[in-house]
């Protein structure tokens, strides 16, 4: 089903309102309420009141964080999918997220994090691009839906359990618990400073990304006449996965582990953009951040008095969804 | 034999077991509240081992105390090589060696863990039955009240000033409560209370602000490992809470265990309004 | 001064040799066919040419400039490779397929333009292929997306024409006109280089060939001088009857000689 492509600006457009409007609705709500009126009028006259304050430094670096983590989840999941040519091919399934997290974990827990700002983003980044490699070393050539996954059961069990370790051995007694957020993610009590140290590493990786979309498009028809249409493809295919993992690492980083975004969303926004993998990107992007802020929402209006974690909410609604996409290319799975 | 004579043997049979009973010699604390209490009100040769929380000099206020008293990890195979005749331990405290012991047919006492002074002093009362010292838990339940007393007169002119504790993973710490007794002796008001908090909750950044308390409990000197629990610290709003507010840093080693040393922390608290 | 050559070429894959010592060219105007048993070497030929995979010695040669000094954006707009079996993974219109045609003369940010629009149309005319423009890709049939990719090549006014059995899962229709475009497309001073199964095709469309035999070049030249009982006996292993006529050269396999092994 190819629904009408709608013009690329009138997309884009339409994208972008939907994304500032869900920015609006999402920092209207949180643990109190406050009169959202009153804080912007504080924050503009820089005064300083409750409402200023939890605005200012409470909600609006969550937003922040949470558009840039599903804008980056987003972008990546499109990339890898138009990459590796598999419908069932995103940041979590693969097993970059447990990279990610990994290399985040080991740097944070033993005190390494402090050195410099860079160090945790540049960990993600690090446990991402590993994560990605083994994938690539284990599917070798095959084109096979079937081995990717089963390449990415193996990436994500063996990062989980390491990641357990590492936490075992922390010094911190809360280490152990906090694994929760490590695999499920959250972006509450997360402040600028998350939102600074991510956003170089997240930029980095989305322009990364976005070089690539022509190349992406020629791989429709295969890796050998993309490059016969002037792609490098052994080039541009590390131009890629660089980005995605230096973006994902980022955000992994700051905000845990947070599934199937990269999975659902190029799939909701392939038929509006014509399957088109280039538009895939941005358009995959917008709509990661509005589902994440979204999810966020729900996570705020149903966290009793212990915080519900995000990835409880985009599993919920990811899992079947994943299911769904098996079933559907049972056909087609060799 | 008289009727009278075997009565008095009896009687004294009687008396001199309870008096025996009463008196246990090697006694085992496996938490550290225990081994406060302890180190505290028993006498020297009763006590065989203490746990090794006990050593800590921040969680431990009669660390000094300990001498050559052999530490334990509430382990059973350690509990038992000292023949215990009484192991102590704390409500909750190492709840699987408790009931190891207890199948093994050792004398377990778990004591509770006091939501008020007057748990308090109820707990010092069982603690000086169980462990035959009951004139010295007399004598220390006397000295508390005397040193709230006082407390609370010698401050008595200074304003009441509303608190709110911020632990990590965002605990705080709301009415029927130890901590919530401490506040309102050493003349605060309990926000966690106001807000009809009950015990332990975890309460969000948000309500942290906009709780608006005079003083901030938030203990300052985390143990540097990392962990996002205590993240918090860093976060620029209690960042800038702690530079506006006066915070409240009492060292845990006062406010963690039940017992006479809360008397020290209601005057550090008081003496800060 | 030949169009595309190769000089000598060796290709080896894990050291497992492919092809040895191939000596190749072809002319403007000329439409070439690579032919030879499973196996022999014909695609990996091809694929050098291309400059998909390089020789482990010697050299292919683009108007006389070896293509290793070529780049990439540049052979992109002289050599156009069909590959075996192409289809496009995701269900584009046609009309966007062949549009990815266009993309080695556009830079990254770039969008397709009025000439561009032009070229694809051009192409579309070209192989008859304009009625389905809206049509998705992967709803056609083999055919018609042969005519398809054709036309993707055609979009990018390539030089030279390199495909990889195009023919093979085709009906006589379009088996007939596949090779009429591309013999259209190599009179018009460009040139087509196709690796063929298909003798009797070959004989009839092909200006010279190629006969490929264990990765060696077992002779080359004219239809009539290459596709002789004697050569496709030796090569192929089969007895076969060559009838010429006014509509060209038929070549029919008649049987299998038993002691050999192509």
């Amino acid at each position: 089903m190819n629904l009408a492509a709608l013009d690329a600006r009138l997309l884009h457009a339409i994208l972008l309102a939907a994304l500032m409007l869900t920015m609006l609705l999402v920092l209207n709500v949180g643990a109190i309420d406050i009169d959202l009126g009153r804080a912007i009028t504080d924050a503009w006259g820089r005064k300083t009141s409750v409402e200023s304050l939890i605005l200012l430094e409470i909600r609006l670096p969550r937003i922040l964080l949470a558009t840039l983590v599903g804008a980056t989840l987003g972008l990546a999941g499109a990339a890898l999918q138009g990459l590796l040519r598999n419908p069932l091919a995103e940041p979590g399934i693969i097993g970059v997220s447990n990279g990610a997290a990994l290399g985040a974990v080991i740097v944070f827990y033993y005190g390494l994090a402090g050195a410099a700002w860079f160090v945790l983003p540049l960990a993600g980044l690090a446990g991402a691009l590993l994560a990605v490699l083994c994938i690539f070393a284990l599917v070798g050539q095959s084109r096979s839906i079937i081995t990717l996954i089963l390449a990415g059961v193996a990436i994500n069990a063996i990062g989980g359990a390491l990641i357990a370790l590492a936490l075992n051995y922390a010094a911190s007694p809360y280490a152990m618990q906090e694994i929760v957020f490590w695999l499920l993610g959250s972006v509450a009590n997360r402040s600028f400073t998350e939102v600074y140290i991510a956003l170089p590493f997240m930029i980095f990786g989305w322009a990364m990304m976005l070089y690539c979309g022509r190349f992406l498009n020629a791989l429709t028809l295969g890796e050998e006449t993309a490059r016969s249409l002037g792609f490098d493809v052994a080039r541009l295919r590390l131009v890629l996965i660089l980005g995605v993992a230096a973006s994902v690492g980022a955000a992994v980083a700051v905000a845990g582990n947070i599934g199937f975004i990269g999975l659902v969303v190029p799939h909701l926004v392939r038929p509006f953009v014509g399957y088109e993998p280039r538009r895939l990107l941005l358009a995959s992007a917008s709509v990661g951040a509005i589902l994440l802020l979204l999810a966020d929402l729900a996570v705020q209006s149903l966290s009793g008095t212990t915080e519900m974690k995000l990835g409880v909410i985009t599993s919920l609604v990811g899992a079947p969804f994943f299911l769904l996409l098996i079933l559907k290319s049972r056909n087609t799975l060799q | 034999m008289p009727r009278f004579l075997r009565y008095s043997v009896t009687i004294l049979l009687l008396v001199t077991m309870q008096a025996m009973a009463a008196k246990p010699q090697r006694i085992v604390s496996i938490g550290l509240c225990t081994d406060q209490l302890l180190l505290m009100l028993a006498e020297p040769g009763q006590i065989a081992s203490v746990s090794t929380w006990a050593k800590d000099r921040n969680m431990s206020y009669m660390n000094a105390a300990i001498g050559d008293i052999p530490l334990n990890n509430a382990s059973v195979e350690e509990v038992i090589r000292f023949s215990p005749d009484l192991v102590l331990a704390s409500d909750y405290v190492a709840w699987n060696t408790v009931r190891f012991l207890r199948e093994l047919g050792y004398r377990v006492e778990q004591v509770p863990v006091p939501t008020s002074i007057d748990g308090i002093y109820d707990l010092l009362t069982r603690f000086g039955e169980v462990t035959g010292n009951e004139q010295r838990a007399a004598a220390a339940i006397e000295q508390m009240r005397r040193r709230i007393d006082e407390t609370r007169a010698r401050y008595a002119a200074r304003p009441v000033k509303s608190v709110i504790i911020y632990s990590p993973n965002g605990m705080t710490v709301g009415a029927e409560t130890l901590e919530h007794d401490l506040f309102i002796e050493a003349g605060y008001r309990n926000l966690a209370a106001e807000m009809g908090i009950s015990g332990f909750q975890s309460i969000s950044l948000e309500q942290l602000i906009a709780a608006d308390p005079d003083v901030l409990q938030i203990d300052r000197r985390l143990s540097p490992q990392a962990s996002l629990a205590t993240a918090y610290l860093g976060h620029p709003v209690v960042q800038k809470l702690l530079r506006q507010r006066e915070y409240l840093d009492i060292p845990t080693r006062l406010r963690i265990c039940a017992g006479p040393m809360i008397t020290e922390a209601i005057e550090m608290m008081a003496a800060r309004r | 001064m030949s169009l595309l050559s190769a000089r000598t070429v060796d290709y080896r894959i894990d050291r497992i040799p492919i092809l040895d010592g191939i000596d190749f060219h072809v002319e403007t105007g000329e439409l070439i066919g690579l032919i030879g048993p499973n196996g022999a070497g014909k695609s990996s030929l091809l694929r050098l040419l291309t400059g998909i995979t390089i020789p482990d010695r010697g050299e292919v040669y683009l108007d006389g400039e070896p293509l290793s000094k070529i780049s990439l954006q540049q052979r992109a707009r002289s050599l156009g490779y069909l590959v075996q079996g192409a289809e496009a993974h995701w269900p584009f219109s046609v009309e966007k397929v062949v549009g990815l045609g266009r993309m080695p003369y556009q830079k990254w940010w770039q969008r397709p333009g009025r000439e561009d629009q032009l070229k694809i149309e051009q192409a579309m005319i070209k192989t008859e292929t304009l009625a389905y423009r809206n049509r998705i890709v992967t709803t056609l049939s083999g055919g018609e997306q042969t005519l398809v990719m054709l036309a993707r090549i055609f979009a990018t006014e390539n030089q030279v024409i390199l495909a990889d059995e195009p023919v093979a899962a085709l009906d006589p229709y379009h088996q007939l006109h596949v090779m009429e475009i591309l013999r259209q497309h190599a009179s018009e001073q460009r040139a087509a280089v196709v690796v063929l199964h298909d003798l009797s095709l070959a004989a009839r469309f092909c200006d010279r060939l190629y006969l490929l035999s264990h990765g060696r070049l077992d002779c080359s030249g004219p239809a009539g001088e290459v596709l002789t009982t004697d050569n496709i006996a030796r090569v192929y292993g089969v007895d076969s009857r060559i009838e010429c006529s006014e509509q060209g050269v038929s070549v029919i396999p008649l049987t299998r000689i038993s002691e050999h092994h192509p």
